[in-house]
C-alpha cells in the first residue's frame, strides 16, 4: 500500500506542475499585457519581472489560500475515512482541473483555473460521498465571492478613474495636477503591498506585529515613498499636458501590473498546490481529516512551474495580447490594474480562492462605466459569467469519471 | 480566460467616424471643381468629378453602417449612444446633400446671369469650408474621449464654433442669392426655380454640418 501511496504522491505531483504550469502560461497576461500593450515595458522584462514576482507571490503570500481549498470544501469524515480513498479523489481532481484547463485553453474557452478546481473537488465530494460531503455554506461563499470580486473591484477601478477625470485630467495644467496627486496614487499602492506582506505573508506575520502597527507600518512607507515617487516623477519626467500625465500613469502601471503579478501568485498558487498539498498530508500522516500546513517547499515549487509557465507560454500570450489591448491608455491601465490586485488581495485576505480575470473583468467594466473605454461589450460579459458558471459542472463531471478509474486501478 | 477578456473591448466608433469625415474632406475639392466645369460648361468635367462625389457618398454610406451595424444593444460608450448615432446622421447627411447639390445641377443647364456668379462661387468657397471642417472637429472629438484634456475639449469647442461660423456666412450668401435669382427677369421661369434650389441644397449642406456641431457639443458636455 505504501507503494501505491507514493505512486499516487509521485502522479499527484506532476499533475501540480503541470496544472501550476497551465496557470502561468495562461494569466500572467492579467496583469502584464496592458503594460506591454501601453508600451510601459518591453515585451521580455514582462515575462521576466511576471516570473519572478509570480514565484515570490506563490512561495510568500499563498499559504493563506491554499488551506481553504483543500479543507473548506468538503467535510472529510463525511466524504471516506479511507486516506488511500482520498489521496485518489484529490488526484482524480487535480487530473480533472489540469485537463480542463488544458482543453480550455486550446479550445480558447475562457475559463478560470481558480473555478475548475473548486468544480472538480466538488465533483470528488459528490462520487465519494455524496451531498453531506460538500460543505454548501463554504461554496455559497466563495460563489459570492466570484460575485463580490469583480463588482469590488469594479466599484475601486470607477472611482479610481472618476477621480482621475475630475481632479487631473479635465483640469488645466493636467501634468501638474497629477504630479501634485501622485503622492496619492503612489501611496495608495504601496499601501496596499506593504500591508498584505505585513499581515499575510510568514515573513510579515514572524515580525509578531499587531494590526495597528501594521497599519502604521504601511502607512508610514506609504507616506515615505509616496512623496519620494513624486519627487523622483518630478526629476525625471520632460513631457508636458497630456502626455505627462500618461507618463506618469505608465511608471505606476509597471508597479501595479507587478502587483497583479504578485497577487496572482499569491492567489492561483492554491489551485495547482492545493490538492498536491492534501495528498501529501495524507501520504506523511496517514490521515484524513489532517490540518498539516502545506509546506513551503510546496509553495515554491508551485511557484516555480507558474514561473516555468510565464516563461515559456506566457511569452506568447502577452505578445499576441499585447498588440490588442491598445485600447487601454496607462491611465486605464493604472485604474485597471489598481483595481483589480486590490480587490484580489483583499479577497486573499479573507480567505477566498477569486481569479484574477474575474476582477480584472469586472474593474474593465468599471473603467467603461466611467468613460473610460471607447467601447465595451456587455454580451461578451454575460457570455464569460456564462462559462464561469459551466465551468463547475464541466470539471465535475470528468472529476467523478477519472476518480472511478483510479478506484479501479490502485484500489 | 485571455481571449474571452480582450474581446470585451470593441472598436472605438471614431474610428468609423473619423474615416466618414476624411470622405466629406475629399468630398470638399471635388465640390467645388464640378461647380467650375459646371460654369465653363464643361459637361463631360462635370460629370466625372459628380461621378467622384457620388462614389465617395456611397462609400461613406458603407462607412456609416459599418458603424451603426458595430454598435448593438450591451455596448457601453463614453457618450450617449443615441446622441453618437445622430450625430453620424447628421455628419451624413452633409455628404448626402453634397451629392444632392449636384444631382439637382445635372439635372439641366441653367445659364447662371454674369452679376451672380462671383456670389455663387462665393458660396461654394463656403460650403467646401463647412466640407473641410467636419475632419478637425472630428479628430478633436476623437482626441478628447482618450484624454479627456481640458486642452481637447477646447480644440472640439472652437471647431463647433468655426462650423458655426461659416454656416451663419453660406446662410446670409444663400439668403441673398435666393431673393436675386427669385427677383432677376430669366427668359424660363423654370431657372430661377433650379437655381433657387440648388442654392437651398447647397445651404442644406451646412445646415446639416451646424447640425453635427450642435450634437457633438452636448456629445462632450460635462
Amino acid at each position: 500500500m505504501l507503494y501505491v501511496n507514493q505512486i499516487i504522491l509521485v502522479l499527484g505531483m506532476l499533475a501540480g506542475m503541470y496544472m501550476a504550469w497551465n496557470i502561468g502560461a495562461n494569466d500572467v497576461a492579467n496583469g502584464m499585457a496592458s503594460a506591454v500593450g501601453a508600451k510601459a515595458i518591453t515585451l521580455r522584462q514582462a515575462v521576466f519581472i511576471g516570473g519572478i514576482l509570480d514565484f515570490i507571490g506563490a512561495t510568500f503570500i499563498g499559504s493563506h489560500v491554499t488551506t481553504t481549498i483543500r479543507e473548506n470544501i468538503l467535510v472529510a469524515q463525511n466524504v471516506t475515512q479511507d486516506p488511500h480513498v482520498m489521496m485518489l479523489g484529490l488526484l482524480a481532481a487535480l487530473l480533472a482541473a489540469a485537463f480542463w484547463v488544458f482543453f480550455s485553453t486550446w479550445s480558447q474557452f475562457p475559463v478560470s483555473t481558480t473555478h475548475s478546481i473548486v468544480g472538480a473537488i466538488i465533483g470528488f465530494g459528490l462520487v465519494s460521498g455524496g451531498v453531506k460531503a460538500i460543505q454548501w455554506a463554504k461554496i455559497s461563499t466563495i460563489v459570492l465571492s466570484w460575485i463580490i470580486s469583480p463588482f469590488f473591484a469594479g466599484l475601486l477601478a470607477l472611482l479610481v478613474f472618476q477621480f482621475m477625470r475630475k481632479a487631473i485630467l479635465e483640469r488645466r495644467n493636467a501634468f501638474v495636477r497629477a504630479l501634485r496627486w501622485s503622492p496619492l496614487f503612489a501611496g495608495a499602492t504601496i499601501f496596499i503591498v506593504v500591508l498584505s506582506f505585513l499581515m499575510k505573508t510568514p515573513l510579515g506575520t514572524s515580525l509578531h506585529l499587531s494590526d495597528k502597527a501594521a497599519v502604521g507600518t504601511a502607512l508610514a512607507s506609504s507616506l515615505i515613498l509616496g512623496f519620494l515617487a513624486q519627487e523622483w516623477l518630478g526629476r525625471t519626467i520632460r513631457k508636458i499636458d497630456e502626455e505627462g500625465v500618461e507618463e506618469i500613469f505608465r511608471r505606476f502601471q509597471v508597479f501595479t501590473s507587478c502587483y497583479v503579478a504578485l497577487a496572482h501568485g499569491a492567489n492561483d498558487v492554491a489551485n495547482a498546490v492545493g490538492p498536491v498539498a492534501g495528498i501529501y498530508a495524507i501520504y506523511a500522516t496517514q490521515t484524513v481529516a489532517s490540518t498539516t500546513p502545506v509546506p513551503s517547499w510546496l509553495l515554491a515549487g508551485g511557484g516555480l512551474f507558474i514561473a516555468l509557465g510565464v516563461f515559456t507560454w506566457g511569452y506568447r500570450v502577452i505578445e499576441t495580447l499585447g498588440c490588442r489591448i491598445t485600447t487601454l491608455t496607462n491611465t486605464r491601465g493604472f485604474a485597471v490594474d489598481f483595481g483589480t490586485a486590490t480587490s484580489v488581495l483583499v479577497a486573499s485576505k479573507m480567505g477566498l480562492p477569486v481569479s484574477t480575470t474575474h476582477a480584472a473583468v469586472g474593474a474593465v467594466i468599471g473603467v467603461g462605466l466611467a468613460g473610460g473605454l471607447a467601447a465595451v461589450d456587455f454580451k461578451v460579459v454575460f457570455k464569460i459569467v456564462l462559462y464561469w458558471v459551466i465551468t463547475l459542472p464541466l470539471a465535475a463531471l470528468p472529476t467523478m469519471a477519472i476518480f472511478k478509474i483510479l478506484l479501479w486501478l490502485f484500489h | 480566460m485571455r481571449s474571452a477578456f480582450f474581446s470585451i473591448f470593441r472598436k472605438s466608433p471614431f474610428e468609423g467616424l473619423l474615416r466618414h469625415a476624411e470622405i466629406i474632406r475629399e468630398a470638399a475639392p471635388l465640390f467645388r471643381m464640378a461647380f467650375i466645369a459646371y460654369l465653363d460648361e464643361s459637361r463631360s468635367d462635370f460629370e466625372k468629378y459628380q461621378n467622384k462625389v457620388t462614389m465617395l457618398e456611397s462609400e461613406g454610406d458603407a462607412v456609416k453602417r459599418n458603424i451603426r451595424g458595430h454598435l448593438p444593444r450591451g455596448i457601453l460608450l463614453p457618450m450617449d449612444k443615441f446622441q453618437l448615432l445622430w450625430y453620424l446622421r447628421e455628419q451624413d447627411k452633409i455628404l448626402d446633400s453634397t451629392q444632392d447639390s449636384l444631382h439637382w445641377l445635372s439635372y439641366r443647364n441653367t445659364p447662371i446671369p454674369d452679376e451672380y456668379v462671383d456670389d455663387l462661387l462665393l458660396m461654394v468657397d463656403k460650403i467646401t469650408s463647412v466640407l473641410k471642417s467636419i475632419h478637425p472637429l472630428v479628430a478633436a472629438a476623437e482626441s478628447y474621449f482618450q484624454s479627456f484634456s481640458e486642452n481637447h475639449r477646447t480644440m472640439v469647442k472652437s471647431a463647433i464654433k468655426q462650423i458655426r461660423e461659416y454656416e451663419f456666412e453660406s446662410d446670409q450668401v444663400e439668403r441673398k442669392l435666393i431673393a436675386d435669382f427669385l427677383n432677376y427677369p430669366f427668359d424660363n421661369p423654370t431657372s430661377a426655380f433650379h437655381l433657387v434650389r440648388l442654392v437651398e441644397y447647397m445651404g442644406d449642406i451646412s445646415n446639416h454640418a451646424q447640425n453635427a456641431g450642435d450634437m457633438m457639443r452636448a456629445m462632450i458636455a460635462r
